[in-house]
């Protein structure tokens, strides 16, 4: 990020206070020509000289320095939650994950060259299929089978995304999955919350799977509408739909409907609303009368479900609190990725201490301490802390 | 008494192995005043959160612990609250600006609860306990700081010559630490300055 002095509000504030640059040069322990230098904006003053300008001119930092916005911003897409607003504040937050985790690329393997991007996201049905019979075809799924947690995870592998499985506890953030995305650098993170359950995380991560084919719209509401469109159809596509479709109306009362659509829910380990939505979408894509069930209906059968169905963190540690090698060991087996090794290279670089964690994973510090002590065993980084040779050199 | 700030890593280090840690007192030696360890409400909160991870830091979150914190918590009146928000503002700014460096330095930038220790060191004028390179670089070189930053190693030394804590106390967390890969350098460093025996 670049920044300048506002220069106006610079000058009113000398004005005001009887400041020359002479004065200000003196007060700082800088030239007089440095000075000149940061009031016509050809340089601008170190963190320190700049918080001590501050403090003489009387103005705090928003009214001091003008920030422009970066070349290399994180790029950021989140899968809201209900009806949970995106706002600024979650950007943001997320922005400054992404600059941390930007530290990380050196350490990654590389990513492929050759992956798979829609320039032009496909909108009506039958081209999003055709879109999703792709990908489906790639990953080698027969037809009308469910999509595996697998081969779901080999296709983020192959678009080079790094998935990064982060337990944030349910509720307590309004995402569940967090993209994170460095144009510059050519790496998406995509941090995956395992405090959902098993359907709706198969859902979030084909929407993340979408934002990762579709970078140019990450962050736009365009972006949003076609992930969630295309990680329906991934999940439960056309052929499925149609099969689906019979079979649900066959049945001519409403609670048989729903028992079928769980059926499928259950098969496909997709939230029967899901099964639903598709259905309703290729009824109308193919002109068929639709299935009515009432929204409260539905949404008793799928409240039911939610709450019997497991959390991805529980089936993945049996239902205990893992501990950090555990966490380690399943993200880095289960999701197939390097993530965990790179932030141990960072961490053993002595350039990444537990608040590096805590802020690039947006943990808690007791989690994020632990973590950096499990990731610095096997090194001196820790101990090796450069803090004495910068104290001596103050010093001296 | 002038209070001594510890940040979040000098609070995890020292405070299971001399419990109760925060409202030991440092007493004045030659021209320094006697100090109190405190820590800020942020660092309390920063344990307050709830964790996904078995660990052996859950002993923060225990009640003589937390109560201990509670107790020396660091008050401000008047207008401090505004200058240190002030001040902390401009740390993470030059915290934030100043990430090539960190990174070229192997040092990791302080968190922005350690930019908040750091702002209250400067507002009040009173010194923080850290062993972290990044605070160190931060208080010393990035921002000048009119604080110093003093090792934990420093702090033990001073209870030890106050007769509150024991060598064998300061060996044994030093042992500890080492088994965890968090002993900071100093403290193998300065440890046979200090007290005539290398650590741990």
């Amino acid at each position: 990020m670049q920044y300048t002095l506002k220069h106006d509000a610079t000058r009113e504030a000398m004005r005001r206070l009887h400041l020359t640059p002479a004065k200000v040069a003196a007060a700082l322990e800088v030239s007089r020509t440095i000075v000149g230098d940061w009031l016509s904006g050809a340089k601008i003053p170190r963190p320190d000289k700049l918080m001590r300008l501050g403090e003489l001119l009387k103005l705090s930092l928003d009214e001091l320095v003008e920030t422009a916005a970066p070349r290399n911003k994180p790029v950021i897409a989140f899968r809201k939650k209900g009806n949970a607003k995106t706002t600024d504040a979650h950007i943001a937050h997320a922005q400054g994950m992404g600059e941390l985790l930007r530290d990380l690329v050196p350490y990654l393997p590389p990513r492929p060259q050759l992956r798979l991007e829609f320039s032009r996201p496909p909108r009506d049905y039958r081209s999003l299929q055709a879109a999703v019979d792709s990908v489906r075809d790639k990953a080698g799924i027969r037809l009308g089978k469910p999509l595996s947690y697998e081969k779901l995870i080999g296709l983020f592998g192959e678009a080079g995304a790094v998935l990064v499985p982060v337990m944030w506890g349910e509720k307590k953030q309004h995402q569940n999955a967090t993209h994170i995305g460095l144009p510059d650098e050519d790496v998406t993170f995509i941090l995956l919350n395992l405090d959902v359950n098993l359907p709706d995380f198969k859902f979030w991560m084909a929407h993340e799977l979408a934002h990762v084919y579709t970078p140019d719209l990450a962050g736009k509401e365009e972006g949003e509408d076609f992930a969630d469109a295309f990680a329906g159809a991934l999940i439960y596509p056309e052929s499925c739909a149609k099969d689906g479709y019979e079979t649900v109306t066959r049945r001519s009362q409403t609670s048989h409907q729903i028992t079928a659509l769980r059926q499928i829910g259950d098969e496909f380990q997709i939230s029967i609303y899901s099964v639903y939505l598709e259905i309703g979408r290729y009824a109308k894509a193919h002109g068929l009368p639709q299935i009515h069930i009432a929204p409260g209906a539905l949404h008793g059968a799928r409240q039911n479900d939610n709450v019997s169905l497991s959390t991805v963190r529980e089936v993945l540690f049996g239902g205990k609190v893992p501990s950090p090698a555990q966490y380690i060991a399943t993200a880095d087996e289960v999701f197939g990725n390097a993530f965990f090794k790179a932030v141990k290279l960072h961490v053993q670089s002595g350039a990444a201490g537990h608040g590096y964690i805590q802020h690039a994973l947006s943990l808690p510090l007791v989690d994020a301490k632990a973590l950096h002590v499990e990731l610095a065993k096997g090194s001196d980084a820790v101990s090796r802390t450069p803090a004495d040779s910068i104290r001596a050199k103050k010093a001296g | 008494m002038t209070p001594l700030l510890l940040d979040t890593n000098a609070y995890f280090r020292l405070a299971k192995s001399f419990h109760p840690l925060l409202g030991k007192v440092l007493p004045a030696s030659g021209s320094t005043p006697g100090r109190v360890l405190r820590v800020i409400s942020e660092v309390d909160r920063e344990f307050e959160a709830n964790t996904a991870l078995m660990s052996k830091f859950h002993w923060v979150a225990e009640a003589p612990y937390h109560q201990n914190r509670k107790q020396n918590i660091l008050g401000l009146t008047g207008r401090q609250p505004t200058l240190i928000a002030d001040k902390r503002k401009f740390i993470e700014f030059g915290v934030r600006m100043s990430r090539a460096e960190f990174k070229a330095k192997k040092v990791s930038p302080p968190s922005p609860t350690d930019c908040l220790v750091l702002a209250y060191g400067e507002v009040l004028g009173i010194d923080v306990v850290s062993d972290d390179g990044g605070m160190v670089y931060t208080a010393s070189t990035l921002m000048g700081l009119k604080c110093g930053v003093q090792s934990s190693l420093d702090v033990l030394h001073a209870l030890l010559q106050s007769n509150q804590i024991t060598l064998g106390q300061i060996r044994s967390a030093a042992r500890f630490l080492d088994y965890e890969h968090d002993l900071p350098g100093s403290w193998r460093r300065d440890s046979i300055k200090l007290f005539g025996k290398k650590l741990p």
